[in-house]
């Protein structure tokens, strides 16, 4: 800290006076002043997650010093608010689902803000450009620039209509399908379109499930109140500094920390001398963790770039980062291997070494795992087959890129029980799997999870904690840890990066047997290495359900940033070379493919032949189809697209610029069968509202508020008569987090039968009011209870009769739910672009998702899954890639180097749902979240092929890859 | 018309001006609302990888640099360091001239991603011949931009497809480009052919 000098300014229409540090971070200043609004991206300037209003316009306030704020005018969104009223801003952000995990909605809204004030009446164009200095993960910008939109319209004092969906019948002629014009785009419209959402006349109405409910926690995050891990920072808190290798392979001949500890103000340094050595693995799944566990707190060798070295606790952050460069590491420099082809070979450098790893397959050979799986005699299918066809196909390192970084605040309650406030995906696993590391019992440990800032399986990993808890054990004082941006890049998880073989056997155009050959690198750990491979074979294997498949995976080792959990998990991967190559085949028989797909797709009630081989980590169950819209997602793409047309028009085009339009196909799963189980309790409160107590993490995505939709669709009741709380380990049943596209079925399960009990309680509790003796033929309805003869009673006087007055009892329930089957969403992908033939860049125009997701619970909150899924993907395919060279140095590690895609690029991204009617499902629901990044990519390659008649198997389609697959 | 930007204001006040040359305006608008409302005119010279379109532009067209002594010098001498000092810079002042060409193109993975190659060109025609051509790139050299003057070159000829292909020729040959993650050498080295062909193809064709 300097000299502190005297500093005015005005802060949110008050004057702030006072002494602070003239060349302390702005953003660290206003955030010491409890605005909680002002978040912390990244601290370099590249992601806009820190902007305030300077003067009345946007400026990133990690550039600042406090010293730029003197004299001028300060607005935080905590200023926002005037006389107790919503700026028109949050109500639109709130009403178009705007808001996901909500770590960017103060950037956002005040940037629009400054962008409004000086253009009140702004284009699609002008509105993308003004906000592309504001990185947002969830969303792909659709529904935020809807919500500017909204804004300046309501600003303008323009009446507005109900934001919502549209609802249309699904008939079972598609020949009579409604499709309103805007959806087909044929006018060049770029507007955001709400979702389209089509309904089979066989389903049930419901009153709260498939409406369009704001979200339970938006308005919170629309004020910027304090709701995120950092920003319930306890009392004498120190802070944590965690020192990262800079080099991929070495051992630590020696390590000296005295410097470091000499340092006034810091607390404690840990390296791997300090903390026993336990060996365990980081991703967080259910109990037991698929072997090998391979890592220890902090060790005496270093794997990756990016590798724990030492953690810090000081006073301050600054004294902390000093500390971290006054360690002295000499290293013992061991030869790198980052390609997994590489590897795997004879000779090759082994990463894994130690003696007190078990459960690796080859550590010789960095072979982490090796799964062989085979259904049939596909050897002796393929000698029978018409045609067989082989096909290379990669994928990259993809880093996840959540705005908030991975943090942790670790702490003892006044009962010596150590709190753990994690921005975490899994706190329960969390909890299981720290216990061991820092040697205090399950029991006395309590995990808290405040909003989390983007998570996409990032935080599916236990990154942070242990070690968090290690500093706050060794100082008995509560510590803070975050990685810094840098330190996502290189110590957080990416994508598990495939090279995939396919061999695909055809007689009469029918697929009879797949082999697929899988390369995956893991990293330096494995931690979800099995599992997503296992998750990617099945889903690679089974959505053409040949009868003779084979799987044979290696998962290798290498010296580069651990692979983990990644929406899509192994799936998108598998997918993008299966629809690749199936284009291709279909091309090279010269039939159409999309009826070549259709007739080797995965039909209604057919058994998946390798469900049982291949289940997540372990042998699985067996499964049929038992709800698909696949067809109608198709055929309805088609025809939003003009597909056959355009695809026939731009066969054989001429010129630099040349179009073309791709379509996929994609399935995916809800939960993992008989393994992943969660819990819900409900709880009657005297004015007939509820507490709903979830284990399920909400990472953004929406599910407190669709959790919540369940159980007030059960309860004849409103959203806003049901208090959601998740999640946390003494408080909440358990649940096992927020993964593999599993809360929606799995969670909301166990919500639906929790207030399927309660409701049974209620309506024992009203016969006993209304002196009624069939109490399961009592109705409930509009917050009341009625009996068959139209009396009835209110919840609220059920409420107040069950805790004061009659047979007195808490109304309270808790359930579990668990499914032996994951029942796969399905999906058409569609992708229009625009190919410079000279120069190799792609221009994306336009993304459709036609999706069966089952009954859709919240129409508004689903589309952002599918629309922030869609982009999340096309990073993937187009530009997203972590660079490592030989060495194991990471070439890109910061926003501006690795690029996602901004407000200004994002092509006109539209979302229609085809309702199924799930029967294992609550009320007829799938998963949505991670279907949604399945199928860009092939439907973006296909785009390309058929503009510029080159096939690439090789993502992302830089614009060198494409141009030299132009230009051999 | 004439053109001034002082060392003191932000690109964002430089962008809302009408007048400012289209591709100045389109190098600006690439960067974010944040971006230009923070960084003045002369930070922006200074932060060179930054702002690497945006110097390079400024380079080619190379219009005078006001020192704060009122001495006038090319800017491009200013930032080349052959004269004066960038702290010294009080404005520049531009003559911009309705018959001149001053085109952008880049190439890069997205639209907002940043740039593998740019070109710049700028020509002052005089009576239908080139006067002045200066082609300023980025991706083409370890430093932030390349410039080169051709005007010697060039100048007194009429700009023709043949004269096209011997511009872009030229060029190529003058430039070693960086070879990294993002692009190659030799892809850069094509590339910058492409975009001056391209550019100056359109002036004949009379699309631009």
């Amino acid at each position: 800290m300097g000299k502190e000098t005297a500093v005015k300014f005005e802060l949110n229409r008050s004057t702030w006076t006072g002494s602070a540090d003239p060349d302390q971070s702005a953003l660290d200043f206003l955030r010491s002043l409890n605005l909680s609004s002002v978040k912390a991206g990244c601290r370099v300037g590249d992601c806009g997650i820190c902007t305030i209003l300077l003067d009345g316009k946007p400026v990133r306030s990690c550039m600042l010093k406090v010293k730029d704020l003197d004299g001028k005018s300060v607005l935080t969104l905590e200023g926002l608010e005037q006389n107790g009223k919503m700026h028109p801003l949050q109500e639109s952000f709130i009403e178009t689902g705007a808001i996901q995990c909500g770590f960017c909605t103060p950037a956002q809204i005040l940037t629009a803000k400054a962008f409004l004030d000086a253009n009140p009446d702004p284009t699609d164009k002008e509105i993308r450009s003004a906000l592309k200095g504001v990185l947002c993960r969830c969303t792909g910008y659709v529904r935020i620039i809807d919500g500017v939109k909204r804004a300046a319209a309501r600003l303008r004092g323009e009446s507005l209509e109900d934001y919502g969906p549209i609802y249309l019948d699904l008939p079972d002629d598609l020949n009579k399908l409604n499709l309103p014009q805007p959806y087909l785009r044929s006018d060049g419209n770029q507007h955001p379109l709400p979702p389209l959402v089509y309904t089979p006349a066989s389903m049930l109405k419901t009153k709260v499930i498939n409406q369009p409910i704001k979200k339970v926690d938006a308005q919170k995050l629309a004020f910027g109140k304090p709701a995120f891990t950092d920003d319930f920072q306890p009392e004498g808190m120190l802070y944590g500094a965690l020192l990262t290798s800079n080099v991929a392979h070495a051992r630590i001949r020696s390590i000296n920390t005295e410097k470091a500890k000499a340092l006034a103000g810091v607390r404690a340094v840990l390296t791997y001398k300090d903390v026993p050595r336990v060996k365990y693995t980081s991703g967080g799944q259910s109990y037991p963790q698929p072997l090998p566990y391979d890592q220890v707190c902090l060790d005496n060798k270093v794997r990756h770039m990016g590798d724990r070295v030492a953690v810090v606790a000081a006073d301050t952050q600054e004294i902390a980062d000093k500390a971290l460069q006054l360690i002295e590491v000499d290293y013992e420099m061991l030869e790198a291997v980052v390609d997994p082809r590489e590897a795997i070979k004879d000779g090759a450098p082994i990463i894994h070494d130690e003696k007190d790893t078990e459960g690796i397959h080859d550590a010789s050979h960095n072979i982490v795992y090796h799964v062989e799986a085979q259904n049939g005699d596909p050897d002796k299918t393929f000698a029978e087959a018409d045609h067989v066809f082989t096909g290379e196909f990669h994928t990259p390192k993809q880093q996840h890129a959540q705005l908030e970084p991975h943090i942790c605040i670790t702490y003892f309650d006044p009962d010596n029980r150590l709190i753990v406030l994690s921005s975490t995906q899994v706190p329960f696993h969390v909890r299981r799997i720290i216990s061991p590391l820092i040697g205090i019992p399950i029991k006395d440990i309590r995990v808290i999870k405040p909003r989390i800032g983007g998570g996409f399986g990032g935080k599916q990993e236990i990154l942070l904690e242990d070690i968090c808890s290690l500093l706050t054990i060794k100082t008995k004082k509560p510590v803070r840890l975050e990685y810094s941006r840098r330190q996502e890049f290189t110590s957080g998880r990416t994508r598990h990066q495939h090279f995939i073989n396919y061999k695909i056997g055809v007689k009469n155009e029918k697929v009879t047997a797949v082999e697929l050959k899988l390369l995956a690198d893991t990293g330096a750990y494995g931690t979800h290495g099995l599992t997503t491979s296992m998750v990617g074979g099945f889903k690679g294997l089974t959505l053409y359900n040949a009868p003779d498949s084979r799987f044979i995976c290696d998962v290798a080792y290498t010296n580069t940033p651990t692979a983990g959990a990644y929406r899509g998990y192994g799936t998108m991967q598998e997918l993008f070379a299966l629809e690749v190559f199936m284009e291709e085949i279909a091309e090279k028989l010269g039939v159409d493919v999309v009826e070549f797909k259709r007739k080797n797709w995965l039909k209604l009630k057919e058994p998946m032949h390798m469900a049982k081989k291949l289940g997540e980590g372990r042998e699985g169950f067996d499964q049929s189809l038992s709800t698909s819209g696949l067809t109608q997602c198709v055929d309805i793409g088609l025809k939003a697209t003009n597909y056959y047309k355009k695809r026939a028009a731009y066969k054989d085009q001429q010129g630099k610029i040349r179009r073309g339009i791709g379509m996929s196909i994609a399935m995916h799963g809800s939960g993992i069968a008989g393994l992943d189980m969660a819990s819900a309790t409900l709880k009657m409160n005297d004015d007939g509202s509820f507490n709903l107590l979830i284990g399920a993490t909400d990472i953004g995505t929406g599910s407190d508020t669709i959790l919540a939709q369940i159980a007030a669709e059960v309860l004849g009741i409103p959203v806003d008569d049901i208090i959601v709380y998740s999640s946390d380990t003494d408080f909440t049943p358990f649940d096992k987090g927020a993964y593999a596209s599993s809360t929606t079925y799995i969670s909301g399960g166990a919500v639906k039968k929790t207030a399927e009990t309660i409701k049974k309680q209620i309506q024992e509790q009203a016969a006993l009011m209304l002196n009624y003796d069939d109490p399961a033929s009592l109705e409930l309805r509009d917050r009341k209870v009625f009996n068959p003869d139209g009396k009835s009673v209110t919840l609220r006087e059920v409420g107040l009769s069950s805790l004061h007055q009659l047979n007195q009892h808490q109304i309270m329930a808790t359930e579990s739910h668990l499914s032996y089957v994951s029942p796969p969403p399905t999906a058409a992908q569609f992708v229009e672009v625009a190919v410079d033939t000279d120069t190799g860049e792609i221009k994306v125009e336009r993304l459709l998702m036609v999706l069966d997701c089952g009954r859709v619970i919240n129409p508004i909150t689903a589309a952002g899954q599918a629309e922030g899924g869609m982009a999340q993907a096309l990073g993937f395919a187009h530009c997203e890639e972590t660079y490592i060279d030989k060495k194991g140095q990471i070439l890109n590690s910061q926003f501006k180097t690795y690029h996602t895609y901004l407000a200004d690029e994002m092509p006109p991204t539209d979302v229609i749902f085809v309702q199924t009617d799930e029967p294992t499902g609550p009320f007829g629901a799938k998963s949505v979240a991670e279907i949604s990044i399945d199928g860009v990519a092939p439907a973006l390659v296909n785009a390309v092929h058929n503009a510029a008649g080159v096939w690439l198997h090789d993502l992302p389609l830089t614009p060198e890859k494409v141009w030299r697959a132009i230009h051999p | 018309m004439k053109l001034t930007f002082t060392s003191t204001e932000t690109l964002d006040i430089i962008y809302s001006q009408k007048n400012i040359p289209p591709v100045l305006n389109a190098i600006l608008n690439q960067k974010t609302l944040q971006e230009r409302v923070e960084t003045k005119f002369l930070a922006s010279l200074r932060a060179k990888s930054t702002f690497a379109d945006w110097g390079a532009a400024l380079s080619a067209m190379d219009p005078t640099a006001v020192l704060v002594n009122e001495k006038s010098i090319p800017l491009s001498e200013l930032l080349e360091k052959k004269a004066g000092a960038l702290n010294d810079l009080k404005e520049v002042q531009f003559d911009v001239n309705g018959t001149d060409l001053l085109a952008y193109e880049k190439v890069s993975n997205t639209p907002a991603d940043l740039p593998i190659i740019s070109v710049i060109i700028f020509i002052k025609f005089n009576e239908n011949k080139i006067d002045q051509l200066r082609i300023a790139a980025t991706g083409v050299s370890k430093s932030a931009y390349t410039l080169a003057d051709f005007s010697k070159d060039f100048s007194g000829k009429t700009l023709d497809k043949p004269l096209v292909k011997t511009i872009a020729g030229q060029f190529k040959k003058e430039i070693t480009p960086v070879d990294t993650y993002m692009g190659s050498a030799e892809y850069r080295k094509e590339m910058a052919g492409v975009l001056i062909e391209r550019i100056l193809s359109k002036k004949i064709n009379g699309e631009m």
